[in-house]
């Protein structure tokens, strides 16, 4: 990887970081925004990624790419099981990419959603660590009915089902992101 | 669009150019890699299963850490916060018995451990410069690759932060924008935010990366620094009050 690429790579993690960042600061206005705006950011930061996509032909930047993102996270604060499934998300859309030759669309949107699953690993331990909240002294107080049902909307299946939703609204992102690249970038030059 | 093109003098860029007054090291701060351990101590122990046992102890050592940069504003909102969310994870659920509320609880117990691991990670992004950061981190061997990424993504997030700021403002003008119109049509506020946004930034990243070519960015041998980072005083105090920290914990977990 030349010089020039890496910068590249740094430049388009920063834009993806702030769009990420940007659209989540809706999450302050309550708890339950959190779900709706992790959504909403993976949709808006769908249009740096396919821009990224077509200033880079190289093997293993979407690999850097994913490391310098989880690794800032990380540095704010995030869980670090975050990394290793931004890793793992990122080797996966480097295996399509490499199978589209760098040049599919379709291919490049998928590789879009498999590199959104990092989102996964910011809540993975808002779901492991659920027994230890159901198991509290202040949930020993409350009807046992109660616990049951809270227990079983944190189902595993819950988990799974969030878990394939980074991957739909990451299809939905990577669809927007080439939309607005032929729409508005293409014609600017900047492609 | 704001006019915020990068400072092409600074030194974020591989080059390591003294700049006082962060880089006139004091031998009162971290070195960098002491911070970064701690960091992911602290976040690797709180956000394993079982993990708010360590949340106290983190919430000591991020209050201590603002004391030790007098960040006094943070002294007090540390704390506040983890009350505040604490509150939400425990006393919401006991008010009626309704899922959702256990539900919002439980996101409030996942806020206090984040709010206990971003007190240290704010006394990290307070006090370490991106320069002393990259210098930190090739003197721990990362490849290349990623330090000199990294170090560019590091430099570059205020100035996208600033067009950012710009764009929001320039919706604003044209009456675009506000929280209310993103949920009613999202798709189209993120056209209206992110097109802009790239487009100014992708100029001002021209300017950027052809500066650090010529200055020697990606070349062969390895910068060498003016502050090489080092261990002080300062380190030992904190690994001491660290294990201080953690042995209360478990010995407290030990005696219940």
């Amino acid at each position: 990887m030349s010089p020039r690429d890496l910068i590249n790579i740094g430049v388009f993690g920063a834009l993806y970081i702030v769009t990420v960042g940007l659209f989540n600061l809706l999450e302050f206005i309550s708890p339950v925004m959190t779900l709706v705006t992790s959504a909403l950011s993976i949709v808006a930061a769908g249009v740096p990624f396919m821009l990224f996509l077509t200033r880079v032909k190289h093997a293993g930047m979407v690999t850097v790419l994913a490391v310098i993102v989880t690794g800032f996270m990380l540095l704010i604060g995030s869980p670090p099981v975050t990394l290793l499934v931004g890793v793992l998300g990122a080797l996966i859309a480097e295996a399509l990419l490499y199978a589209g030759r760098y040049r599919s669309r379709q291919l490049s949107v998928l590789a879009y959603a498999a590199f959104s699953t990092w989102f996964v690993g910011l809540f993975l331990p808002m779901f492991y660590a659920r027994d230890e909240f159901l198991s509290s002294p202040y949930m020993a107080e409350m009807d046992p009915d109660y616990v049951e049902k809270l227990d079983s909307l944190l189902s595993p299946g819950v988990l799974i089902a969030f878990d394939l939703s980074t991957v739909v609204f990451g299809l939905i992102g990577g669809a927007l992101g080439l939309r607005l690249l032929d729409k508005h970038f293409r014609k600017a030059g900047l492609v | 669009m704001s006019g915020t093109s990068p400072q092409l003098g600074t030194s974020a860029l591989g080059v390591t150019v003294p700049a006082p007054p962060e880089g006139a090291v004091s031998r009162r701060t971290l070195d960098p890699r002491t911070a970064v351990a701690i960091l992911l101590a602290a976040s690797i122990t709180i956000m394993a299963p079982g993990g708010l046992l360590f949340v106290p102890a983190a919430l000591v050592a991020g209050m201590l850490l603002a004391v030790s940069e007098r960040a006094w504003r943070r002294v007090l909102a540390l704390p506040l916060a983890a009350a505040t969310a604490a509150a939400v994870a425990y006393l919401l659920p006991l008010a009626a018995p309704w899922p959702i509320l256990g539900i919002i609880g439980v996101m409030g117990g996942f806020s206090l451990r984040l709010v206990a691991v971003a007190g240290i990670a704010a006394h990290l992004i307070e006090t370490v410069p991106p320069t002393r950061f990259t210098a930190a981190l090739r003197s721990m061997r990362v490849p290349h690759a990623f330090t000199v990424s990294g170090s560019v993504l590091l430099r570059f997030v205020p100035t996208i932060i600033a067009e950012a700021r710009a764009v929001r403002d320039a919706m604003r003008l044209r009456g675009l924008g506000g929280w209310l119109d993103m949920l009613r049509h999202p798709v189209r506020s993120i056209e209206y935010f992110t097109v802009p946004l790239i487009a100014s930034s992708l100029r001002s990243a021209e300017d950027l990366s052809a500066s650090a070519l010529l200055r020697g960015l990606g070349s062969q041998p390895r910068p060498t620094s003016m502050h090489p980072p080092r261990f002080g005083p300062a380190d030992v105090v904190a690994v001491i009050v660290v294990a201080a920290l953690v042995t209360a914990t478990l010995l407290w977990e030990a005696g219940r």
